[in-house]
């Protein structure tokens, strides 16, 4: 199926360049995942990556953290290539960015407290006292108080959202990663945290790149939004200029009768059935 | 006769990926506890210090159930051999070396995989599917000198102590028998034990210990560390951390006391 591919897009905002992804290929065995993804971020810009399931949303944000390697192309935060095989080299970057992972990742063996001051621990020479303070003021910026002692297993899926986000920031970074930050939460719960994804933008000036797939959030914090179908970026705009996109419409309203993005190839079913006969 | 072939291949393969494995933690060890402490990363002494109660503490009471139950047992059944020669008193004799080259060594070894092995892929596993391991390598903090380090300098220390006391347990459920049930002499019993058994013998069961401490602790974390998918990868993790520990343990027993022999 031939999709006519948006030229790469200079980004809305006028921040200098933090990610510049060049030509990004990715497969795992024989499938490829992404097939030449071209893509600028921009300090300060709210760029949210739409997508289905299994169309590469994830993958290109693991490539962007360097948790994986890309096969072609390159992938630069702050003008450092990612795809450096000795990971030490990365560490200054990694320093300049924070992670909200799917599942909150928040280690489970350790307080909430201690999951926000580790980073500043390992990453900071500063005294424990000061380090005590970061971490109230973490919590406070995320909207959670006096929850220092609980271990991660005691908190809700909101509660749990918000440590990491207080983790995330912890070292004041300069980029904000969010996986899905949605993901199994209630409607009430997804737009507290958007509204704190929304405020962390505007107040600490950062770059956010949200991977979503939930529609109402990503209209609501995208300054930019691109539509990954099939490993290639198929639209990329402003949410304006998306909602009036054929595609992403289909996209949005779930339809299978939307033009290339909800068209799908049935023909050798029989075959594929009976074993090829 | 193809299909059988392609499995030995595929076992052959699958073997030859997972000792890869172990080599790059077993390098990613040394780096972390020697080159890197000079970069400004210095060794986590006080996880390994909190991890070395759960392996070496909590341990000590099946460490002590298995030693002293086998001791007992062995000095029934060489009780009974040697009587058939007049010889019992030299029970304590075959408990002293038993213990201290063999058994102590071997049972401490199989159970810590067991109940160290099990454990460390468990919770290595369960925090890779929770993507903990990812946020770590996104947060600038390598897995291996933040978990594996700690936890693998833990199992060193903690695996040959345990052993110590499983060989003292037991040549005293070996004791409790021989002077306790079959009326030996309790002086008699300690003078036989430690009359053939030189340094050589101590030193052969401590070598052994450390080699089954790494044995248990790598293939425990390794298995941890390659876990795929969700809550069935960590169960087969956990199983293949045990069974290959065992199996390793048992073949480096053998190549350990051949060498021995013949040295």
């Amino acid at each position: 199926m031939d999709i006519p591919l948006p030229e790469p897009r200079e980004a809305t905002a006028k921040g200098e360049v933090v990610i510049r992804c060049r030509g990004v290929k990715k497969s795992y065995g024989e499938r490829e995942i992404l097939h030449g993804i071209d893509l600028d971020v921009r300090k300060g810009e709210t760029l949210v990556i739409m997508g289905g399931s299994g169309h590469g949303k994830s993958t290109l944000l693991r490539l962007m953290i360097g948790a994986e390697k890309a096969n072609a192309g390159s992938v630069e935060l702050f003008g450092q290539d990612m795809n450096v095989k000795n990971d030490e080299l990365l560490y200054p970057i990694k320093k300049r960015f924070g992670v909200l992972f799917q599942s909150s990742a928040l280690y489970g063996s350790m307080t909430v407290g201690e999951n926000i001051s580790l980073l500043l621990e390992e990453h900071t020479d500063l005294d424990r006292k000061i380090i005590d303070i970061i971490v109230k003021l973490k919590l406070e910026q995320v909207g959670l108080r006096r929850c220092e002692d609980l271990m991660p297993s005691e908190l809700s899926g909101g509660m749990r959202k918000r440590v990491g986000l207080a983790r995330a920031i912890a070292l004041d970074p300069e980029i904000i990663f969010y996986d899905e930050p949605g993901a199994g939460l209630d409607p009430v719960v997804l737009a507290q945290i958007d509204q704190l994804i929304i405020g962390l933008g505007e107040k600490l000036g950062v770059a956010s790149i949200v991977v979503t797939h939930e529609m109402q959030s990503a209209f609501r914090i995208a300054d930019r939004m691109v539509l990954l179908y099939n490993g290639r970026i198929i639209a990329d705009g402003t949410p304006e200029e998306m909602r009036a996109n054929p595609a992403v419409e289909a996209f949005i309203h779930g339809r299978s009768d939307g033009g290339e993005i909800g068209a799908r190839d049935g023909s050798g079913f029989v075959e594929d059935l009976l074993g090829g006969k | 006769m193809t299909d059988l072939l392609a499995s030995v291949g595929r076992g052959g393969i699958a073997i030859g990926s997972f000792l890869l494995e172990c080599a790059q933690l077993v390098r990613g060890f040394l780096y972390w506890t020697t080159i890197a402490t000079f970069k400004g990363y210095p060794i986590r002494f006080h996880e390994a210090a909190r991890q070395s109660v759960r392996v070496g503490v909590k341990s000590i009471p099946i460490v002590f159930l298995v030693n002293f139950f086998v001791g007992a047992t062995l000095a029934f059944t060489v009780a009974e051999i040697l009587n058939l020669f007049g010889a019992t008193e030299y029970t304590a004799a075959v408990m002293g070396v038993g213990f201290w080259r063999e058994l102590g060594p071997l049972l401490t070894g199989i159970i810590m995989a067991g109940y160290v092995g099990a454990s460390l892929a468990a919770e290595i596993g369960t925090m890779k599917v929770g993507e903990e391991l990812m946020a770590l390598e996104a947060s600038a903090l390598d897995p291996v000198r933040f978990l594996a380090v700690p936890r693998l300098l833990a199992v060193l220390v903690m695996v040959p102590a345990a052993t110590l006391f499983g060989i003292i347990f037991g040549i005293y459920g070996g004791y409790i028998v021989c002077v306790g049930v079959l009326g030996q002499n309790a002086t008699m019993f300690w003078d036989q034990m430690i009359e053939p058994m030189d340094k050589v013998d101590i030193r052969l069961g401590m070598i052994k210990s450390v080699i089954f401490a790494s044995i248990v602790g790598v293939t425990g974390l390794v298995q941890g560390l390659r876990v795929r998918g969700g809550a069935e990868g960590v169960g087969a993790a956990t199983t293949n951390a045990v069974v290959y520990s065992i199996i390793f343990i048992i073949v480096a027993d053998l190549l350990v006391t051949t060498f021995h022999y013949f040295s």
